[in-house]
């Protein structure tokens, strides 16, 4: 009991894991809100592919409302592609990522502070992104603006993870714009079809009751992509 | 003009044994064996890829040796890579600074992951010692690349290593900055700290350095005290090396 209550104040103390974690994510959010570079870019490319499926779709085909939840979650796909290009990218500008890597900081408070960065700004996205989803598609979505928010962050989580490891690999390759999707895109497809057939139970009323087992693979998604990634970060950032 | 020898015996704060490294099939360093004195600065010759700046990320634990060990302060690095990191403090190529925040929010940033006590007074010092108190609060982006090295600069001062590694720290430096610069390490060994620097600009450092070491053919072919060689040999043997 001793041994485990002095592990919690230390990730807790001023001088431990989470203080560092803190000030990682403070310093993403500062940077981000300075240029707004990463907000915007996302917001609109987000709306960008709404409406473009919007108009792809017609509206009274039976097939809008049957795709709306994919064409849901590959915007959110999309869009957080240009977060993780992001995180990694202002840290490479002006040698950062070594200022940063020579610090007394563990390489997993670096790779927990950037993902939760990451985590923050595709939540602030997706928190708009319902109601003109909403207004576009299925307009019963707005009614369950808490359920689908809930989704997309437990969604968001493995993304995150995965998505922050694979960006921290691929920072220093040649084709890292291109490689990125083709490294993650493949592994994201179990937290895909896992957050669409949700969606898809909650605008039909139905909740998350209805799709337990689905909700159950996201969540170990989740939970072993942390932790692969917590534990492979250290290798993935060597210079 | 020859320079004087430092009285009292230097303690030995880090120690790279017999480190090497490959890329691939590619063979950089090849057991290399350097000591690092309190008090001392060692200048780390060699010719271009000859992996300075290799040995210098292995040191900075920035890259894994692949054979070897480092040992700071009698201790296995490896196993505690931290409390290497927390003595050392590094200038390279890089500015290694955020644009978009100001010079106060870059070194409260490092500090606070550095656990740096007093943290808000050691800024305000460390900035108007390297005379940018007056842009403290001036996004970092519209520094000229002199100041941002200035920055770096009062970045070790807020950081306090006993360590120093420096990669061509002198670029794009002026006259006075060059100064500033020497005077700061100067002050830095007789605190007791270690410096590690490369640097072309042999003339510009030769007065405070202690050691020389250089690197031929992955690994240290020779190193030796400055004391013993006056200035112009120096830079003459130098030029050789590099032709």
């Amino acid at each position: 009991m001793g041994c485990r209550t002095h592990l919690f104040r230390t990730f807790l103390n001023e001088n431990g894991m989470f203080a560092d974690i803190w000030n990682i994510l403070a310093k993403d959010i500062k940077l981000d809100l300075r240029s707004m570079e990463n907000f915007f870019s996302m917001l609109f490319f987000s709306i960008i592919i709404l409406l473009i499926f919007a108009f792809a779709l017609p509206a009274e085909s039976h097939d809008q409302q049957l795709l709306a939840p994919g064409i849901f979650w590959v915007t959110f796909l999309l869009s957080g592609m240009l977060s993780l290009n992001k995180s990694f990218q202002m840290e490479k500008e002006n040698g950062c990522m070594e200022a940063l890597l020579v610090t007394p900081t563990s390489r997993g408070a670096i790779f927990f502070g950037k993902m939760a960065g990451n985590t923050v700004f595709i939540m602030i996205v997706q928190a708009m992104l319902i109601p003109l989803f909403s207004l576009l598609f299925i307009n019963s979505a707005i009614y369950h603006f808490a359920e689908l928010f809930l989704l997309s962050f437990v969604s968001t989580v493995g993304f995150s993870a995965l998505g922050t490891l694979l960006g921290g690999l691929t920072t220093d390759l040649r084709f890292k714009d291109i490689l990125l999707p083709i490294l993650l895109f493949p592994l994201l497809v179990p937290l895909l079809l896992a957050s669409v057939k949700i969606t898809q139970s909650i605008l039909f009323g139905e909740g998350f009751a209805a799709e337990l087992d689905w909700l159950k693979l996201l969540i170990g998604f989740d939970l072993i992509f942390l932790i692969i990634a917590y534990l492979t970060f250290d290798y993935v950032m060597e210079i | 003009m020859e320079k004087d020898h430092p009285p009292g015996q230097p303690a030995e704060i880090l120690q790279i044994n017999d480190v090497s490294k490959t890329f691939g099939y590619r063979r950089i360093l090849s057991g290399v064996h350097l000591k690092l004195q309190s008090g001392e600065m060692t200048l780390l010759l060699g010719k271009n890829g000859s992996g300075k700046t290799t040995l210098m990320k292995i040191i900075a634990g920035l890259i894994r040796p692949s054979a070897g060990r480092i040992l700071y302060k009698g201790g296995e690095t490896s196993q505690h890579p931290e409390a290497l990191r927390r003595a050392i403090g590094v200038i390279s190529h890089f500015a290694g600074v955020y644009g978009e925040l100001t010079a106060s929010e870059n070194l409260v940033f490092f500090g606070k992951l550095a656990k740096s006590s007093d943290l808000i007074e050691k800024v305000r010092r460390s900035l108007e010692r390297t005379g940018l108190s007056q842009f403290s609060d001036l996004p970092v982006k519209a520094f000229s690349s002199g100041m941002s090295k200035r920055l770096n600069i009062a970045r070790l001062m807020v950081l306090e290593p006993e360590i120093l590694l420096l990669d061509e720290p002198y670029t794009g430096l002026d006259y006075d900055s060059i100064r500033f610069f020497n005077d700061y390490l100067k002050d830095f060994k007789a605190s007791g700290g270690a410096i590690l620097m490369i640097t072309h600009q042999i003339e510009t450092c030769f007065d405070i350095c202690d050691k020389i070491a250089i690197l031929e053919n992955q690994s240290l072919k020779r190193s030796f005290s400055a004391v013993d060689y006056n200035r112009e040999e120096l830079i003459q043997a130098y030029h050789g090396l590099t032709r």
